[in-house]
Order: structure tokens, then sequence, then C-alpha cells
């Protein structure tokens, strides 16, 4: 009994092979988020691990203008939802929180961008930790005067859209990946190309197969 | 080989379709790629699983300390110069790049050739783990023993790329014994798993999940095909032997044996007259092997008591503390939505979505490497589909599936008892720690199942639809492949 006669797969193939292009198009096109400040904790320790409710402020801040999103060194396995609050005295600046289930040493938690930079200002955040604990990781309290809790300073991070795209900095990937391997060089990122070339090759090869 | 043998092995590979090696080869590339881009021992335990390679090869015995900071001078100063535990977990530390990190990692490695390797004897988290594939990469060991420890890795890393084809080409052989009828489908679940970045992943570091996938599969065909065939002599011995590899390569596997075990025991009760007994005689004769083997290897010392059951290896230790029912509640919430009465033992965490659905998403290098989060949400919509396409083929196919009762809970077994166990392991470490071992790499010996799953979705887009949805799917699955590489590099080398 023959098939009833569907859409040509050729065409299908086509298109979302397209598709898949453009998006991979649009994705590089962006560009990679870059620390724009930080609280330049230097060599940084964990000095807590805390489980339950937490919540701390550090004062003595400074939020650029367009920082897109807060990194704090928080490390945990399952780690909680977070929430960041940024304050100038009493006034809210931006705020951001994110989802539990992270896994790091470090948190992003995405905020809304501010037009203008705000120096002094205080960055509180929350969790409650019921069975996974969280590490703090930052700088032992005595070094600076604000501190999370009253016995460190957490590292924090302001990051921010880069003014490079992606396609402008494929030379600089390319050749970072050159190094810290196994026969380190240039062969590396043709390999891969020819290689990733050869898989779409097949599946297209597979694809245009499936009708007979 | 005589003529006679060479014809057998033709016959043997020659029945395999030449769309299932196609599958396999794609699985090997892709695999390898993902040996590229993730830097040296950025895959989870991968120093500890390196370690123990290197203690087989410097002594021919197996580690016997579980000690994970010592690792031998040359591991120690590789892990050193690349800045492992400088990048590991902190996803803001790219990989070296620059060329006073690159001199400084030659020098390290320079140095390392030039000191005498000496065996320590500790292999961390691997110490317990069965020889097996820690045996099969000693021949890429071997290999590179000119070259420095990276070079010795990237050998190894290939070995495992291999693997993750053997575990697409049975997943092809799978689905072709257990969704006879439409082949195409066949092609589109097998090339799904081969397109997996979590196996590509996994499969392109040196771990013995690599070949535990690959057994895992293979277990799966086997049994699909006794189902569909019947139960012989032969059959009976490819089981023993694929449960025998399994138990040799990582302890995981044990968490198969109940459903293995119950559809022996259906296949067994379909036989009737002389064929029951041959199959009989086939499983005793199969089971004092495999005992025999086991009591050699033990006393030999190829194999250690502390292997079959140590208290350093982690999935062993699963009988723990606490009441039954606490555990039970804690693994039923481990992998599925809370049921009322249950004391919530994850509070704030939907654990199907955000540690099993999220990870197979995308969660790479040491747990650190992820997509922004509207990736994971926008995931939902296509896994959401293809589910709804998999039950529409389950439904239109209930006839055959109730003429196959004992066929379809032997594999929900085999998936529920890799569940239990995971479960299990992930128990010991609460109420301190809720949720260790929730990676969603330990569901990858399931793999044979989710491309059932990819292929049934395919079939129940319709004969008119089936093989555009099917296309569909491969690109789908193929985009996902590409950006999880993407991730990868930009996290490290961006």
């Amino acid at each position: 009994m023959n098939r009833p006669e569907g859409p040509r797969v050729w065409i299908v193939l086509a298109l979302s092979l397209a598709l898949l292009a453009l998006a991979i198009g649009v994705t590089l096109s962006g560009s990679p988020a870059v620390v724009a400040r930080s609280n330049a904790v230097e060599a940084p320790v964990q000095f807590e691990t805390v489980t339950g409710p937490f919540g701390a402020c550090q004062g003595n801040e400074t939020l650029p203008a367009g920082a897109t999103a807060i990194r704090l060194s928080l490390d945990s396995v399952l780690g909680p939802k977070i929430k960041v609050r940024v304050l100038q005295g009493k006034r809210l600046l931006t705020s951001g929180e994110r989802g539990s289930g992270w896994t790091a040493a470090d948190v992003t938690i995405p905020v809304r961008p501010v037009s203008q930079t705000a120096h002094s200002v205080s960055v509180c955040f929350e969790f409650v930790a019921r069975y996974e604990s969280v590490g703090l990781t930052g700088e032992q309290v005595g070094a600076r005067q604000s501190s999370a809790r009253g016995q460190g300073l957490v590292k924090v991070e302001y990051l921010e859209p880069g003014e490079r795209s992606w396609w402008s900095l494929a030379r600089t990937v390319a050749s970072h990946m050159t190094s810290g391997r196994a026969w380190p060089g240039v062969w590396v990122v043709p390999f891969l190309a020819a290689t990733m070339g050869a898989i779409v090759l097949c599946v297209c090869w597979l694809g245009l197969r499936l009708e007979r | 080989m005589s003529a006679t043998g060479a014809r057998r092995l033709r016959g043997v590979f020659g029945c395999v379709p030449k769309r299932a090696w196609l599958c396999a080869l794609v699985a090997c590339l892709n695999a390898t790629c993902w040996s590229l881009i993730t830097p040296p021992f950025q895959v989870p335990d991968e120093p500890d699983h390196y370690a123990y390679v290197e203690q087989l090869a410097l002594t021919g015995k197996p580690p016997s300390s579980s000690a994970i900071t010592t690792y031998s001078s040359d591991e120690a100063l590789a892990l050193q110069g690349l800045g492992t535990y400088r990048v590991r977990l902190q996803p803001e530390h790219p990989a070296v790049f620059s060329q006073a990190q690159q001199e400084g990692l030659e020098a390290d490695l320079a140095s390392a050739q030039t000191t005498p390797v000496r065996a320590t004897g500790a292999a961390g988290v691997a110490t317990g783990e069965p020889p097996l594939y820690y045996a099969l990469e000693l021949i890429p060991y071997e290999l590179g023993a000119g070259g420095t420890v990276l070079d010795r890795l990237a050998l190894m890393r290939l070995m495992s790329a291999l693997m993750a084809g053997l575990t697409a080409l049975f997943v092809f052989l799978f689905l072709r014994e257990s969704l006879p009828g439409v082949s195409w489908a066949w092609s589109v679940g097998a090339m799904a798993i081969a397109l997996t970045p979590m196996l590509g992943f996994m499969s392109g570091g040196v771990t013995p999940e690599a070949m535990l996938y690959a057994v895992s599969a293979a277990a799966f065909f086997c049994v699909a095909r006794a189902f569909r065939r019947g139960l012989t002599p032969r059959r009976v011995a490819m089981i023993v032997t694929v449960i025998a590899l399994g138990m040799l390569t990582k302890l995981n596997f044990v968490g198969l044996l109940p459903g293995l075990a119950f559809g022996v025991v259906v296949l067994v009760k379909r036989r009737h007259g002389g064929a029951r007994v041959a199959a009989c005689r086939a499983l005793a004769v199969a089971a004092a092997a495999m005992l025999a083997l086991a009591l050699a290897a033990l006393a030999t010392g190829a194999v250690r008591h502390s292997q079959l059951g140590s208290p350093e290896s982690s999935f062993q230790n699963v009988t723990g503390h606490g009441s039954l029912f606490g555990r039970v509640d804690y693994i039923w919430q481990f992998f599925l939505p809370r049921l009322p009465g249950m004391p919530n033992d994850f509070p704030g965490i939907f654990t199907s979505r955000q540690i099993w659905f999220n990870g197979l998403v995308g969660l790479y290098g040491w747990l650190d490497t992820t997509f922004p989060n509207w990736v994971y949400v926008a995931a939902l919509i296509p896994a959401g589909a293809l589910a709804l396409l998999a039950i529409r083929a389950l439904f239109a196919g209930r006839a055959a599936l109730r003429s196959r009762a004992g066929e379809l809970l032997t594999y929900v077994l085999m998936a529920a008892g890799l569940l239990i166990l995971v479960g299990s392991a992930s128990y010991t470490g609460f109420p301190q720690i809720a949720g260790a071992y929730a990676e969603s790499r330990y569901l990858l010996p399931l793999l044979a199942l989710m491309g059932g799953a990819v292929a049934l979705a395919a079939r129940g887009a319709g004969r008119r639809w089936g093989p555009t949805v099917g296309v569909a799917i491969l690109v789908l699955f193929l985009a996902h492949d590409i950006f999880s590489q993407l991730q990868v590099i930009a996290r490290y080398y961006g």
C-alpha cells in the first residue's frame, strides 16, 4: 500500500536548516556579557556556609549604568531561589531574581539596567536554603567595613553586554581554542568545522531517505 | 581467521543496516567534537578516571585509596598548569588560552615528562568502580605513552567517542526490534540519540559512563530481540554476556538488573516443551559461568572485594539511613512532583523540570555551563510537542501494547530500577544535602527508551506527515547539539 503523499521532505529539510542557520547567525550577532565592575575582592575564599533563611546587604557598592546582571559568589549544588535588590538609601534602584536549581560557585541574576551609575549603594540578597547549603565566597571581614551579615564580603560583579558581537570575536575565540590541549595548534577549529559539516551532511542524507 | 569465520563475521555485520552505521558514525563524530571542545579534565570526575587508568598502567592493579587530592606527579602538574580547579565550577574563569598560560602549561608538562611517575594508589571517586572500561582505556593510554598527559587524555577520549557510536548503533537495533513495521522511525530515533549533546559531552570525556551507555543500550537491544524472536540458548548467552559486561563497567548497571531478570522470567514462561528446557539449561550454565568468573576474578585479585561493594563508591552505599517511607518519599520527589501527604524534601524546586528536564536540555562542564534561563522555558514547547505525538502513537497502537504488556513492563522495571538506584544514592546524603547526584547524565543508560520515545513521536505524526516531522525532529536535535557546543565554547574560550 502506498503512503499518502505528504509535504516534500526536502522542502522541510531545507527550510529547517535555513531556520537553524538564521538562528545561529542571530545568536552570534549578540554580544557576550562582560564584567563592567566588581567590588574587587582579591583572592576570594569561602568564609561561611549557610542553611535556612538568609539575607544580607553589602554597602559601599557601585552599580554601573547599563548593568544587566549581578553575579554573586555563592556556591551550591542545588541552589535556592535568590532575590537581589540594589538600594540607594531606601530607594530601590533595581532588582532581580534567579529561580532555584542552579549549580556553580557563582550565580548570575538578571536585573533591570539603570541609566546612570549609582555610587554608595547597598546590594541586598536573600534566599531560603532549607536543606542545601550555600557557600558565601569573598573576603573575610576586617579588610573592609561592609559585610554580609557581619562575617565577610561576598564577591559581587556587575555584568553588561559587551561592545563586540560574537562574530567580531570569532577570530579571538578560535585562537583561544588552540591552547590548553593536546597537540595545540590552529588545526582545531577547521577540524571541528569539517566534522560538524560532515555530521550535517549525514543528517541530510538520512533525512532525505526517510520517505523511501 | 578462517574463511568460515570471516563469512560469519560478514554475516553478522552485514545484517546491520547502513543507516544504523550512519547513526553510529554521527555519534562518534559528535563525541569527537565534544572531546575537542571540552577542555581537559572539565568532564565530571575526569581527573579521577584518568588516575584510575594511570594506576592500572603503572601497577597492573586497580587503585585502592579514594583520596581525592593524591594524584600522580604528572597528572597533578597537568591539573595545575591547566588551572583546573580555578576553571571548574566558576564560569567566569575561562580555560587556558593566553600565551603565558600556554607556556606555563608546556613547562609543567615537560617537567612531568622528565620526572618518573609513581602510582599513588588513589583515584578519588573512581576507586570503587569495576575495571573493564579502565582496562580498555589502557590501549590509548599506552599508544600515547611517549606524549604528555594531555596527549594520552585526548586519545583516551577518542576511545569513549567510539563507545558513543556503539550506543547509537544499539539504540537503532533496539528500535528495529521493538518498533517493527515503520523502518524510517528507527533512523529518526537513533539519529536523535546520536545527536544528543549530553551523550556527546559525556562520551567526549574519559568516564566509564560512556561505556555504560553503550552496554545499557545493548541490554535493551538483547531483551527486545528475545521478546520479538523468542528466547534461545544463544540469546540467553547474549543477555548474560551483556549483564557481565555491564557489571564490570559501572555499578549503576545494577539498576537495570531487576528489569532484566523479570524479562528473562517472562521470556522463559513463554517457551514451551523442549525450547523452555533448553533456555533454562542455558540460563543455568550462564549463571554458573558468571559466578565462576566472578569468583576467579576475586581470587586472582583482578577485581577486589572493595570494587563490588566499597563504602567509597557512592553508588554502592545505598542502604543508608532513615525510614523506608522517608526513603520512598524522597526518591519519588527526586524525580516526580510531590504527592499530597508527603513531606516536602525539595522546597521551592520542581525536580522533574529543574533538575532532570533542564539537565537534559543543557548542563555541561562540572555542572557550571548552562544556557540562559529562557532557553529552558522555550525548550518546553518542542519537548511537549514530542511528548504529545508519542502519546498519540501509543494510543493508536494500544491494541498492540496490550499484547506486549510483559515486554513493556520489563522496560518500565529496567528504568524504574535505575531511577531507584540513583534516588537511593542521593538519599544517603539527605537531609544534610538534598539533591546529591541530581545530574541528568545518570539517566543516559535509558537512551534506548529515549530513542524509542522520539521514534514514537515521529510515528505519532501519522503516515502522511511522519517523515516530514521526522526530518524536523532531526534538525531540532542537530540545533540542540550545535547550540550546546556553542555555549560550551563561549564559556571556556569566550
